[in-house]
Order: structure tokens, then sequence, then C-alpha cells
């Protein structure tokens, strides 16, 4: 059962540009008969969080990776700005892949521990090639300053660092190819609270900044709850309930999403 | 008075000499309560949880000095053989991770057993024991391994091999932090289910307050190896008079908060090789003043039983104004 808490949201977004628009994603890995993604079908439009809600397990993150081809999907479709990613050459999606950029949930091992914090980020210029050979020092420093951190960390190893401003590191990497639209996955739930929101401070303003467009993984409801315009409750593969965080944090539609919100310890 | 920890500090071995990371800590755990201890990673709250049995092992770091009065008797005055006696039995633990605390080679029913006293350790008991824990569906099922039991049954089979010896005080470690939202939720249930059924006391280390809020009677916030506030749940989310009580709790994400920015904590939690001199919080904190950084403040009493360690009264108005802009 599927249940689109729709108050508004039709009316909202339909003068809004469609950034994404999934159709029927499936997939299913190989050793396990159960799909991770069954049929999702939705749309991201352009400036706007939406926020993707479910347990461990629910195929969150495995759509994450099918929507930037990370992994391959079985069937469906994956249209940015009209075009269809599953049908699109390499050479195609290598550039599309600038637009897209992903922040992942664990600050530890998504940074080579043997890269210096200057070298993650020129990589991302020398592989996209976005930003000429000579300004690409200049860029680093300045992208460390806009994620709060500074030049004094360019020389720093990856273990050197807390989780917070290794987060902070994972962010500016997904900033260097600037980029349209960012999937944060879990990009705090590893953090301490005070740190956590620092960081979600710091993915509000630049979002405002820079007009971004975010699909904000979670399974903290406290969390999406504060950031997302839209969200889409997940389960078993499946989408159980989406509509705008008003409507369905006010007034939840299905079964599962009432459940959720009363794990949260509100205070 | 079930435990109380008189003027505690701990030493941690480093390259640099000794680095003294519990700096004189004050704790008191009633007959039936639960004490709440919250604290950022590293500040010292899971060496106090493991002090309280000394389970600090040698080669990491010693107690210098302080009394830890369980039942009126000085853990640390005790013999190795008198604290076999107390050690799981009459304190007992559960901590973050199940999975890495319980032998993968070993059924879940021997595992009960073995933390059982040798008289009553039959297959009634441990029956019962499952189902106080809510495991109803394992009770019988002997072959049962822990790699067959998702996160959430995994933690209940620890916390019945922490209740099967009766114990008076459960120290409980991050319990559900490596756990879903809604598992979490029947943790907590089940944990305040059994503090009241067989009138456990608990110390209930978290960095996470909207939990320790949920399940703990009284709460100590712990800050750079010291408690710098402590009081009544109640008054502690309602009235916090520590600054960085105060960051806490206006950190906790909720749907009042939606599209606002945080009134966030600056900066990060000093290392214990370079504590800054007078407040140990000072250089983070948004109302300090220059008198801050000469001493480090005393614990003193606001009012019903909240101490607070800060030299200002800070009102409503001057928490809610625009904080300063930190980098973020």
């Amino acid at each position: 059962m599927y249940q689109n808490n729709q108050r508004g949201a039709a009316l909202r977004y339909s003068n809004k540009m469609e950034l994404l628009k999934i159709d029927n994603l499936h997939k299913t890995f190989k050793k396990h008969k159960v799909p991770a993604v069954n049929g999702v079908s939705f749309s991201i439009f352009k400036g706007e969080v939406l926020g993707l809600v479910g347990e461990s397990g629910c195929g969150k993150s495995t759509l994450a990776k099918l929507i930037l081809r990370l992994i391959s999907a079985d069937k469906g479709s994956i249209f940015y700005k009209g075009k269809d990613l599953l049908r699109v050459s390499h050479n195609d999606m290598r550039k599309t892949r600038k637009d897209l950029q992903i922040i992942f949930q664990d600050p530890y091992s998504s940074l080579d521990p043997r890269m210096k914090i200057g070298e993650v980020i020129e990589e991302v210029y020398g592989i996209h090639k976005n930003v000429h050979e000579r300004d690409r020092g200049n860029k680093t420093i300045e992208l460390l300053e806009t994620v709060g951190l500074g030049k004094t960390y360019l020389n720093r190893l990856p273990s050197e660092l807390s989780g917070g401003e290794r987060q902070r590191i994972g962010i500016a990497r997904a900033l260097a190819t600037d980029p349209e639209f960012i999937i944060c996955d879990e990009p705090v739930s590893s953090l301490d609270i005070s740190i956590q929101a620092q960081i979600l401070n710091l993915l509000i303003e630049l979002q405002k900044r820079k007009n971004l467009t975010y699909l904000f993984i979670s399974h903290d409801l406290g969390v999406i709850s504060s950031v997302c315009d839209r969200v889409l409750v997940m389960r078993s593969g499946k989408f159980v309930e989406s509509g705008p965080c008003e409507g369905v944090f006010k007034n939840p539609g299905h079964e599962y999403t009432k459940t959720l919100l009363k794990s949260v310890f509100l205070s | 008075m079930l435990l109380q920890i008189k003027n505690l500090k701990i030493n941690y071995k480093s390259d640099n000499g000794l680095l003294e990371v519990v700096r004189g800590v004050d704790l008191v755990i009633n007959q039936g309560e639960c004490v709440g201890l919250i604290g950022e990673s590293g500040c010292g709250k899971t060496t106090i949880g493991l002090s309280i049995t000394k389970l600090i092992p040698e080669r990491k770091g010693n107690i210098s000095s302080g009394e830890i009065l369980f039942e009126d008797k000085d853990i640390l005055k005790l013999n190795p053989e008198e604290l076999r006696h107390i050690r799981g039995r009459r304190i007992s633990y559960v901590f973050q991770e199940p999975f890495s605390s319980l032998n993968p080679v070993f059924t879940i029913y021997e595992q009960i057993r073995e933390s059982l006293k040798e008289k009553d350790n039959s297959d009634s008991r441990i029956a019962e024991i499952l189902k106080n824990v809510g495991l109803e569906n394992i009770i019988g099922r002997k072959n049962m391994y822990p790699h067959e039991l998702s996160g959430g049954m995994q933690q209940r089979a620890m916390i019945g091999m922490a209740i099967a010896s009766k114990p008076s005080l459960m120290v409980l470690d991050e319990p559900t932090t490596a756990l879903d939202v809604t598992v979490q939720r029947q943790i907590l249930d089940l944990i305040a289910e059994l503090k009241n059924k067989m009138n456990l006391s608990i110390l209930f280390i978290s960095h996470d307050l909207r939990i320790v809020f949920n399940i703990a009677d009284k709460v100590n916030i712990m800050y750079a190896g010291k408690i710098v506030e402590r009081g009544p749940k109640e008054k502690i989310i309602s009235n916090p008079s520590h600054p960085y009580t105060m960051g806490l709790i206006d950190s906790i994400p909720s749907f009042e908060h939606r599209k606002k920015l945080f009134n966030a904590i600056g900066g990060r939690a000093p290392l214990f090789s370079e504590l800054p001199e007078g407040c140990k919080f000072y250089p983070r904190c948004r109302f300090r003043i220059d008198a801050c950084a000469e001493k480090e403040p005393e614990l003193k009493d606001v009012s019903g039983g909240q101490a607070s360690r800060c030299i200002r009264t800070i009102s409503a108005e001057l928490r809610s104004a625009t904080p300063i802009k930190w980098n973020y």
C-alpha cells in the first residue's frame, strides 16, 4: 500500500524544474532472491531537499548508488534533465558525473588514508579537468575555506582529522566539481550530536547559497524533519509514503511511518 | 546510596607520559535510579563506566585517586577474589555492539548459562531469563548461535546475560547506538521495564541526549574529564545552566527546528594533552568572558539538585540571541 501525502505537493512543485525523474527502477542482487529496490518512481525538483528515510537494509543506499550508476540497475529509467542516464554512453555519463555527486556516511573509510587532504581534492580536478592546472592550488584552498577549514589542512592526512573534519573534506570533495545535485548518504549518522549540528548547518547553508538539490538519506527522522522539504519513506525496497514534511510528520498516513515516528525521541 | 564515586581521577598512558582523562568526578546512584552520563566521544564517560569494577587494563592506565563506594565497600580496596564476586554479579555491563560482545562459537544458551551462578543454571531458569528479555521464541532452541539473531535480538540476549545474576547495578554503555530507530525504542522499553520489575539501578552512558532524556531520572553532562552540569532530567531539559549543555540541547534536530540553522557548538573537543587553562569549554563557549580563562570553575549548586561548572548566569534571552558566526 502506497500513501501519497499529496497536500499541496503537486501545486507547489508544478512551476519547478524536474531535475531528476526516476521511473520504475529495479535492482535484485545476484546472491539474494529478494529485490533490494523494487520498482520505485519519483521526481526530484531543482533546489529542493528530498529526504529518504528508512531502516537499515530497506534499500536506501542501493537506490542512491543506482541513481549515480555506481551499480547497474536491472530495469527502469533515470532521467536527468530529460536524458536517460541508464541509456547514455560511458563518455556522456562521465561528463554528467560532474553534476551528480555523493557524500558518504563513513568519513573514515571514504578517504584514502595515504592521501593528503590537498591531494584528495586536487584528484577531482585531475579527473574532471574542470579547473585549469595553475588554478587548482588556489581553488583547493578556497574550497577548504568554504567548508570551514583552511589551508593548514592541505598537508594533513585523514588520520590526523576528527570525524567532523573528515566529513567536511567529504563535502569539499563533492563540491569540487560544482555539482547541481548531491546525494547525502547518512552524512551525519556517525558523528557526535554537537558535530552533527555543525555539519547540518554547513549543508543547509551550502544548499541555500548555491541553490543545490539534495537527496538526503537518513534513518533519523529528527534529522530528516529538520532539513528536508519533502520526504520518501522506504521499506523493503518500496516507498510506503511520500509527501511534504509537514504533511507526513504531522499527519502520517501509513502504519510504518507512524511506527517510525513513535520511535523518535523528542524531548 | 548504592554507588558513590568520590573525586575519581584516572590516568591513561600516552607517548607523552601520563594523561589525566578523568579529572575528579563525583557521581551518586541511588537504589532503583537511572542515572545518565552524557558526553562527546573521548570525554572519559566510558572510562568511568569501566572503572566502577576496575576494568581498566593496567597497560592502558590506572586510577590515581578517589573512592568508589559500592554498597558501602570501596571497590578500589578490594582484593581480586572479592572483586570477582561483584564484577558481573552485583554489577553487570551491556556494551554498544552486541555482536562483538557475544562469543560467536558458543550458543546463546551456553552463554547465558555461563553468566548464571553455578547452582541455579537449569534450563527453566534460562527460559525465564529469555522470557524476561522478550526472546520467548528462542526458548528451547539450544542450538542457536549469535549470528542467527538480529542486532536487536543479540542486544536482548546481552541484557539477559546482564540480568541473569540479579545484579543491583547495571552499567549500560551506548546500548542502543548500533541499532535501528524502531529497535532502539524496543530495547529502551525493555530496559525501563526490567528496571521497574527488578528494582535495578542503572548507569546509562550515551552521547545521545534524546535517548538519555528518555530513560534517565538524573543526568550528568561530562566535558573534558569532568562533570560540567548535573541535575534532575526535567530541570536540565527545561533550564540548562551550563553553555555546553545548552549547545547540546540546541543541537538536537527536530521538526520544530525546521529549516533553521542550529545554535551549534563551534570547534571540537580539546585533546587531553592540550587542555586550555581555566574553564575547559572556554574556547568553544559563546558566552565566554575574560575571567573564564583564569581558573577552572567549581561545580556549584544552582537550585533543586542542579549544579553547574560555570561562573556566568545565562538568561534565556542571552541564550536565544543569534550566535557568533563560527566557521558554521
